[in-house]
């Protein structure tokens, strides 16, 4: 697997059509899964995906083979969707709504039941900011420092944004957990 | 299980969506592919125009080079007959009388009808000048003459003789009357003037336009009079150079040459060691100070925290985002310094022939315009720091072998492999007694006017 990718990238740093698709197709469905979760619907991912990928061909010389490659599309997929965030929010404000209490819920029946498309959902439904700062920090493990510096953000900014994503998060795992088991108090 | 603290549910959407996939669409690749295609195409276009603008700019420059010495094949048919001796003293057997307004007739209008001028039989025409080219031919010389343009210049005397030999007519009082109509003046005849031949053959071929490039492997030599056991290793770096020339010939086979280069010169720094004494304030700005042979690097440490950015987070990264007291900078570094040069280049030609080969040398006045310290990411290469102390203008010499070909009488294609070393110390700190160098494989066009 090892030799096959590594030759597959060669060929791919030297333009071949045929080794980018079969790059695509290895990767596609995963950096697709990224994709999705900076995204709020599937045609962003898609615009996205296709931009992330047209960014890894084009830079795929500067692959030097050492770390992860995979980490190293990720990043630059991340970094798109960044860029794209960057360019579709003029400023970055934070919802001034209370923060809710928190809750003392038993989730441990809810999230049997939550399959990953639902979670995917719930993280596309929130809000972009919400989502960037939720995804780079939960998923993508940057500090809220970090955070700041990428998004031009301050870091209280950031973390109340988490705060905010999370709270968001549990509110929509009660309300779906309420839709499947009507009646059922929690 | 409650989500009764943060940890739970963040671990929980972490699990769930970290390695989510799912198989995108097939339109998708399509677009890709779509994508790809028209951007290569676009390489190409671009590629193509370039290729055409320079044909075009080669086309132009011969085309403006043959109407400057408009009546150039005049002059080498004349300068053909140098060799010929039977028609170099049919030549000179012949005398120009000199033409009065009697010798022209008048129409209704009271306009000078030049068609009715005579022109006497001792005066070269065009229908003597090409058959006495044809004679020529026919001993095969004709073809060796005008190749070779240089030869040229060697038959001047024997034009000018030829043309202090031959009068031009004189339409001076001609010129002076009502019914003069100067359109109606053939101007072929002036053609054979003692200035106009000498001008011309004053601008012939004198002056060149050159331009070139080429990629180049720069390095530098040190005499550092302090050594640092922190000096990060250093090995040469390729980048590239190019400009424009303007040659002036002072003679038969020298050339000079000057005009404004840009270069791009540097090194890499391997395996920069940062300890805790590396640091240090530049105004407001944490710094960590880098040893090179060119002189003190900066690096800003907001700028290197923002490698993170597209590459796997550096070793040097705490998890609180601050950067470790002691490290080593992994990713090579490149330190380069961008040069305006104006050079002062000798070019003496070794061959005479269509392919030449020529021994090029001179000085170079360099003024630096740009430096940097920079680190590559995946997308790009980012300016992190600085080398200070710099001088803004220093000298070196340059060395080389010049192959040309003439591709036409004007044209010549060239290649120059060289080396320019500097003459003076980058650094403007004595303690640094660095000599940058690089050696270019420079290509280009040379028009001559």
């Amino acid at each position: 697997m090892y030799n096959k990718l590594t030759n597959i990238i060669e060929a791919c740093q030297k333009g071949d059509r045929a080794s980018q698709k079969q790059l695509y197709t290895l990767f596609s469905a995963r950096l697709y899964g990224v994709c999705l979760r900076y995204s709020n619907n599937e045609e962003d991912a898609k615009d996205l995906l296709q931009e992330g990928f047209i960014k890894i061909f084009k830079n795929i010389k500067q692959y030097n083979h050492t770390g992860s490659f995979e980490g190293w599309m990720r990043k630059i997929v991340v970094n798109t969707a960044l860029e794209r965030f960057r360019k579709n929010t003029r400023s970055l404000t934070i919802d001034n709504e209370d923060y809710m209490d928190s809750l003392q819920l038993n989730y441990e029946h809810v999230l049997e039941e939550l399959a990953y498309k639902d979670l995917m959902k719930m993280v596309q439904e929130l809000s972009d900011q919400y989502r960037i700062v939720f995804n780079l920090y939960v998923i993508e493990g940057f500090s809220h420092k970090e955070i700041g510096q990428k998004l031009n953000i301050g870091e209280s900014t950031s973390k109340s944004n988490l705060s905010r994503a999370r709270e968001l998060l549990k509110e929509k795992i009660r309300k779906q957990y309420k839709t499947k088991s009507t009646g059922k108090v929690i | 299980m409650y989500f009764d603290n943060n940890k739970n549910i963040d671990d929980y959407f972490k699990k769930g969506l970290k390695d989510y996939s799912q198989v995108p669409e097939d339109a998708v690749w399509g677009n890709i592919e779509r994508q790809l295609s028209e951007e290569k195409k676009l390489k190409q276009l671009f590629f193509y125009k370039v290729a055409a603008g320079l044909l075009i700019f080669i086309g132009l420059a011969n085309f403006l080079a043959f109407e400057v010495s408009y009546f150039s094949g005049s002059e080498k048919n004349l300068a053909s007959m140098n060799l010929n001796e039977e028609l170099q003293n049919s030549i000179e057997n012949q005398k120009v009388e000199k033409y009065s307004p009697g010798d022209y007739n008048v129409n209704n209008d009271n306009q000078l009808i030049a068609s009715d001028v005579s022109i006497p039989q001792n005066i070269l025409s065009d229908q003597d000048i090409q058959s006495q080219m044809a004679a020529i031919e026919e001993k095969g010389e004709e073809r060796n003459l005008l190749r070779d343009q240089r030869s040229l210049s060697k038959m001047t005397a024997l034009d000018v003789k030829l043309a202090n030999k031959t009068k031009e007519p004189d339409f001076t009082e001609l010129r002076n009357q009502p019914f003069f109509n100067k359109s109606k003046i053939p101007t072929r005849e002036f053609s054979l003037s003692n200035n106009t031949v000498q001008n011309s053959q004053q601008r012939g071929n004198l002056f060149s336009l050159s331009g070139s490039f080429s990629p180049i492997m720069s390095y530098r030599s040190t005499k550092m009079k302090t050594s640092n056991s922190t000096m990060p290793k250093e090995k040469s770096m390729l980048s590239y150079s190019g400009g424009m020339n303007v040659g002036y010939s002072i003679g038969d086979r020298l050339t000079l040459r000057t005009g404004i280069h840009y270069a791009k010169l540097g090194q890499s720094l391997n395996s920069v060691e940062v300890s805790s004494d590396s640091y240090g304030m530049d105004g407001e700005t944490t710094v960590i100070n880098v040893a090179s042979s060119m002189g003190p690097g900066q690096i800003k440490t907001n700028s290197l925290m923002q490698q993170g950015e597209t590459e796997e987070t550096p070793k040097y990264i705490t998890h609180d985002n601050s950067v470790l007291p002691e490290f080593t900078i992994e990713p090579a570094l490149y330190q380069t310094f961008e040069m305006m040069k104006l050079p002062f280049i000798l070019e003496y030609r070794l061959l005479d022939e269509r392919f030449n080969i020529s021994v090029i040398g001179g000085v170079n006045a360099n003024l630096l315009v740009n430096e940097g310290i920079y680190m590559e990411q995946a997308e790009s290469t980012k300016r992190i720091g600085s080398t200070k102390e710099l001088s803004k203008l220093s000298y070196s010499g340059t060395f080389g072998i010049g192959l040309n070909y003439d591709v036409s009488e004007k044209a010549q294609l060239f290649m120059e492999p060289s080396f320019d070393y500097y003459i003076t110390s980058l650094s403007s700190d004595n303690s640094y007694q660095t000599f940058p160098y690089y050696f270019g494989f420079f290509s280009g066009v040379s028009i001559s006017f």
